[in-house]
């Protein structure tokens, strides 16, 4: 089995050598790729020094259209397994042989690395595990599942859904709608218990004042998913 | 309806078509998008030819005044155009994020390409060398 690693990465030239070797070290049967999401700091230069396999968008795409230059890079090599891997350090390389093998034995589509399943390590602030409960809630009540921590950016995916997400995948915050999206599609989610470091450096894609925003629009692609048609 | 004004909203309709019109003709408009502005403005030339029409489609609506009337046609057309608008921008935000996406990719292939040309080329200029270095021996 072909496996890859697709790392965004937008102006993170302070993590991202180490996430890089963090991966080397404890997953090195994974391949991987960044997309390098238009950097305005040192990232490209860092990327050709260290010579990484990098994937350099013109322009800033946001998060969404990073990762699915991601998925399409990966189906046309020949990948048949795909991870979601932050470029912030806020992953952890250990749990990709885990979450693999969770995939394996539980004949899974997708499997998210949770923060929420064993509540150790960075837990994220009080207002923010509010709203990912209000999400997580809101997935069960229209689609009968639990995900515990839907805005995880840790997600191992297979060709199936590989497939789905290049041809649609959310453009910005994605995760919570992409989750409900694959439910629905009768994809097979399981989660796996992680933890997860705080951020390095750098500020999270999401800041306070657009915290109420960003839930109102994921509720609502939630709902509006929830009407489209198979 | 005053005749003057009348007058003044037909003068500002026509010279708004014929400025569209003149924009398409010198290729720097696409038709598709001129549509509904054109068809607007028809409209407007129609209710200022006929000022009849406006005091019947205000009865219809049950709006007392006929200015009130024209206000309300004038932004629901304006409405109508903007979505169409936001439609346009969003399918265009849409292929040009996929066109990025192919660009950086092709950009990668490239890359790759070039690696191997000159990694090739290498290999050839250093046979070349160990063969001169060879031959010269030989003499």
């Amino acid at each position: 089995m072909k496996k890859i690693v697709i790392i965004p990465a937008y102006n993170e030239q302070n993590n991202l050598i180490g996430v890089i070797n963090d991966l080397k070290t404890n997953a090195p049967d994974f391949d991987y790729v960044i997309i390098n999401d238009g950097s305005t700091d040192d990232t490209i230069s860092l990327c050709s020094e260290n010579g990484c396999n990098v994937i350099n968008l013109s322009i800033n795409l946001g998060i969404g259209a990073s990762v699915q230059t991601g998925y399409i890079y990966a189906l046309e090599n020949g990948y048949d397994i795909a991870v979601q891997f932050d470029g912030d350090g806020q992953h952890e390389a250990k749990y990709l042989k885990k979450m693999y093998n969770e995939m394996i034995k539980t004949g899974s589509d997708m499997v998210i690395g949770s923060r929420y399943l064993t509540k150790n390590g960075f837990q994220s602030t009080a207002l923010r595990r509010m709203g990912i409960k209000i999400l997580s809630k809101l997935i069960k009540v229209l689609h009968k599942q639990e995900i515990k921590d839907v805005t995880s950016g840790l997600r191992m995916i297979n060709k199936r859904v590989m497939t789905a997400f290049v041809e649609y995948y959310p453009y910005d915050y994605p995760e919570p709608e992409t989750i409900a999206f694959c439910i629905r599609k009768k994809i097979k989610i399981t989660e796996v218990p992680v933890t997860m470091r705080a951020r390095r450096e750098g500020n999270s894609s999401i800041d306070s004042m657009q915290s109420i925003y960003y839930m109102l629009k994921v509720s609502f692609s939630i709902i509006v998913d929830y009407f489209k048609r198979l | 309806m005053n005749f003057l004004t009348q007058i003044w909203i037909l003068i500002l309709s026509i010279s708004i078509i014929i400025y569209l019109f003149e924009k398409i003709r010198k290729q720097k408009y696409i038709v598709k998008f001129s549509m509904p502005w054109f068809f607007t403005f028809l409209i407007i030339i129609i209710l200022a030819i006929f000022p009849n029409l406006i005091d019947i489609i205000a009865m219809l609506l049950g709006i007392k005044e006929a200015t009130n009337a024209i206000f309300f046609i004038a932004i629901c057309m304006l409405v109508n155009n903007i979505i169409n608008l936001s439609f346009s921008m969003s399918e265009a935000k849409k292929q040009s994020i996929r066109m990025a996406q192919e660009i950086a990719l092709l950009k990668k292939d490239i890359f790759n390409i070039n690696e191997e040309i000159t990694g090739e080329f290498k290999l050839v200029q250093d046979i070349a060398v160990l063969y001169n270095e060879n031959s010269n021996k030989k003499i």
